[in-house]
């Protein structure tokens, strides 16, 4: 195994692997930019790489022209205080703008908007794409202050596109609080498109990020760095790729009635056997390969030891 | 991260604006940390060394563009920052961030874009306008650069001009068609491949001109006559340094006029040239250009006219002027055939080279709408040829077609790119053009070829 590719694959910030979600984000986020959408949701549950493929996403948007798309992002915390200035004050760290005490929420907001403004400049479609992570944080009150900010880019001639990620579940009362009348300015300038984002639900998927592990580029393949496959060129990672979800749906999905496979728990999956066991086990036998996913899935924490200790004290 | 300001740059705005933009655009900044910032980029210090705006703005836009994905346009090249002395400006262009160096152009008194009396204090805290070097610390709502990005949008700092307009303008000038395309925006204009600026950031001075639906229906609709947003102005001036603090500086301008009533415009301006006082220190200068010669003028740029006559004739003892009429023949030997396609040319009227030498300021130039200006501009390029005829005479007389006298205006001029000149002025040895060139404006001094 080379340093590098351990160094990647033991660091999740560093390992990135392109999955078919992702892809279908990018899609999504790029059909919203092109037929002129003012925003979006985006909703999943927790875990599910929501945030990663946000940040994957940030370099490779695109206008109709081919031209380049600024993109921005700012996650959000719950607090104890939930002031309109903690928004604006959040946010402009966010861009890298040093906040002090004596700054006001309106002095932020002309330095953000500025910021956003010139961020536009990059395509002459003049767009500029704000990611808010975790907008379920927010306060109904909160949220005007991208309603103020795609007002002030609007006058500008701007077209701000600002898109919400919220974790589903925690996300179900604010929707059902901007169904209301009086919310209706910002449902329909950020909410009236919803993309829902899952992690792996059909072994295609799955299929097509395992394959990844196998492409070769300069004669080598990711897995090549793991394990040794000489005297087995023919033998592919892919290959396991009924096995695997078999074995997921027959032990987690159906007994837990799991939606998706959260890519969180598959990164550790993926760690665990390419790292700790299809080196040291045979993996040419199957009744191995088995008992090898079987105990990755186990260790990635799919069956939550929390769980098991609650219903352990009942 | 520091932004750059870019956004609110119009075109043709001077270091003065750009700089004045960037600390509205970065107002959270204290001095000292925006200093800091563009010092360690630029290795100078920024208060007491200002650099070109160019530089100082291809620093910021490196350090924006190392912050942002895709990187923002780059500024076209302008001219260094040196602004130690007061300027004057318009208080609405103030309002927006904008200053052009036209503005400093002695015998510019109003803006062209509003119209309004251009000032050397600021109307909101009575202070001169800020020089460079107390910019950032000044909050003045007018003058100064804390102004929230709402309000500047909401003033209008955006707004587009019409590209058909611009369209016309560009036809008049080069006689070609040109196509537009969807391209026009902000960033075009930066690009200096583009043969002229035909975007929302066309020079706005000069486009509110001709531009019907813009500057002139406002100021229609407010109640304010035409004629004042012209540039219509009617200088004396004595010999030596203009210094409006002098007594014996005097203006005439438009406005007397209109406040004079046209009955009395006669009387009051022999009124004015009547008292012994004023005699003895109004030393007028010499008009360059006759446009009656070239225009037939109506109404209160008649009386502009005749009022300036009026004053050159009673002191024609001072000096002389040279009013011998050589245009046919002067047409003829050159075969030039542009100045009879204008309808209302009557002749030409050319001053010698000691004429000149003489004048201290007071090009004459008076507009009904832009397309008219544009045809004066032409005269005076027409005219610098001419002159250049007469005072090369000699060598002159050797060519024997205009694209020969082409040649030899191009080569003593030194000036062998097309360019577009907007504005001019003569003073003792230098004639100094403002020139559209490749969608910019440059200023740019010539010295007068040796006799």
């Amino acid at each position: 195994m080379t340093d590098g590719m351990a160094s990647v694959i033991n660091n999740p910030h560093r390992f990135y692997i392109e999955t078919p979600m992702i892809q279908g984000l990018h899609d999504k986020v790029t059909q919203w930019l092109w037929c002129g959408f003012t925003g979006g949701l985006v909703v999943g549950e927790a875990r599910t790489g929501k945030t990663r493929a946000v940040r994957a996403l940030q370099s490779p948007l695109l206008t109709r022209d081919q031209e380049p798309v600024s993109v921005h992002r700012v996650a959000y915390g719950l607090r104890d205080r939930q002031t309109l200035r903690d928004a604006w004050v959040k946010l402009a760290e966010s861009i890298g703008i040093s906040v002090s005490p004596r700054h006001t929420a309106g002095m932020l907001a002309s330095q953000i908007v500025t910021f956003l403004a010139e961020s536009s400049l990059s395509n002459r479609d003049r767009q500029v794409v704000l990611f808010v992570d975790e907008c379920q944080f927010l306060t109904l009150d909160q949220l005007n202050v991208f309603a103020e900010i795609y007002n002030d880019l609007s006058e500008a001639g701007i077209n701000g596109v600002i898109i919400f990620i919220a974790n589903s579940i925690q996300f179900e009362g604010m929707a059902k609080k901007l169904l209301k009348p009086e919310y209706s300015y910002l449902r329909e300038r950020f909410f009236a498109n919803a993309h829902e984002f899952f992690g792996f639900r059909k072994a295609s998927e799955l299929k097509s990020v395992l394959k990844q592990f196998d492409a070769k580029h300069n004669g080598t393949s990711m897995l090549d760095s793991f394990i040794d496959t000489s005297g087995q060129e023919t033998w592919r990672l892919s290959s396991l790729t009924e096995l695997i979800w078999d074995i997921y749906i027959e032990e987690y999905q159906k007994p837990r009635q799991i939606t998706s496979w959260g890519m969180e728990y598959f990164y550790r999956f993926i760690k665990i056997l390419i790292q700790d066991y299809l080196p040291h086990y045979d993996f040419r036998d199957s009744g191995n390969c088995e008992a090898m996913i079987a105990n990755s899935l186990e260790a990635s924490g799919l069956n939550p030891t929390l769980e098991n200790l609650t219903k352990k004290y009942r | 991260m520091i932004n750059s300001g870019v956004l609110l740059i119009k075109p043709y705005a001077s270091g003065y604006s750009r700089l004045r933009c960037f600390h509205i655009v970065n107002h959270l900044y204290r001095s000292p940390q925006l200093a800091n910032a563009l010092t360690a980029r630029l290795r100078e210090q920024y208060r007491t060394h200002l650099p070109s705006g160019t530089a100082l703005y291809q620093a910021v836009t490196t350090m924006q563009q190392e912050a942002l994905t895709q990187g923002v346009t780059t500024l076209p090249d302008d001219e260094p920052l040196t602004y130690s002395k007061p300027i004057k400006c318009c208080p609405e262009c103030a309002a927006i961030g904008y200053h052009t160096p036209i503005f400093d152009i002695p015998w510019c008194r109003f803006c062209p874009v509003h119209g309004a009396l251009l000032r050397r204090n600021c109307p909101s805290c009575r202070q001169p306008w800020r020089t460079l070097s107390d910019l950032a610390s000044n909050s003045c709502h007018l003058c100064g650069t804390q102004i929230p990005f709402k309000e500047l949008t909401a003033r209008g700092a955006f707004q587009s001009f019409d590209y058909h307009k611009v369209q016309e303008i560009f036809t008049l000038r080069t006689g070609q068609q040109v196509t537009m395309h969807s391209g026009l925006d902000t960033r075009t204009h930066l690009d200096t491949t583009y043969p002229i600026a035909l975007n929302s950031e066309f020079f706005p001075s000069l486009l509110n001109h001709g531009c019907q639906n813009g500057v002139q229906s406002a100021l229609r609709a407010s109640g304010v006559k035409l004629e004042r947003t012209l540039a219509l102005t009617t200088t004396v001036t004595p010999y030596g340094k203009p210094d409006p603090s002098q007594p014996s500086y005097h203006r005439l301008e438009i406005d007397e006029i209109e406040s004079a009533g046209k009955r009395n415009v006669a009387s009051r301006i022999y009124h004015l040239l009547g008292k012994p006082k004023r005699l003895r220190q109004i030393r007028p200068g010499l008009a360059l250009f006759d446009w009656e010669e070239f225009y037939l003028l109506n109404g209160i740029e008649q009386i502009a006219y005749h009022l300036w006559w009026a004053l050159v004739d009673r002191h024609r003892k001072g000096y002389e002027v040279y009013r011998r009429d050589p245009t046919p023949d002067l047409f003829t030997r050159a075969g030039l055939s542009e100045l009879p396609a204008i309808p209302s040319v009557k002749r030409l009227v050319i001053l010698e080279q000691r004429h000149i030498d003489d004048l201290q300021e007071g090009v004459f130039l008076v507009s009904r709408n832009f397309a008219e200006l544009m045809y004066k501009i032409e005269l005076i390029n027409f005219f610098k040829r001419v002159w250049c005829f007469v005072s090369h005479r000699q060598r002159l007389s050797s060519c024997l077609s205009i694209a020969e006298i082409d040649q030899y205006v191009q080569a003593v001029f030194r000036s062998d790119d097309g360019y577009f000149p907007t504005l001019l002025r003569l003073d003792k040895h230098t004639l100094s053009c403002v020139l559209i060139k490749n969608s910019l404006a440059l200023d740019i001094q010539r010295r007068l070829p040796p006799q």
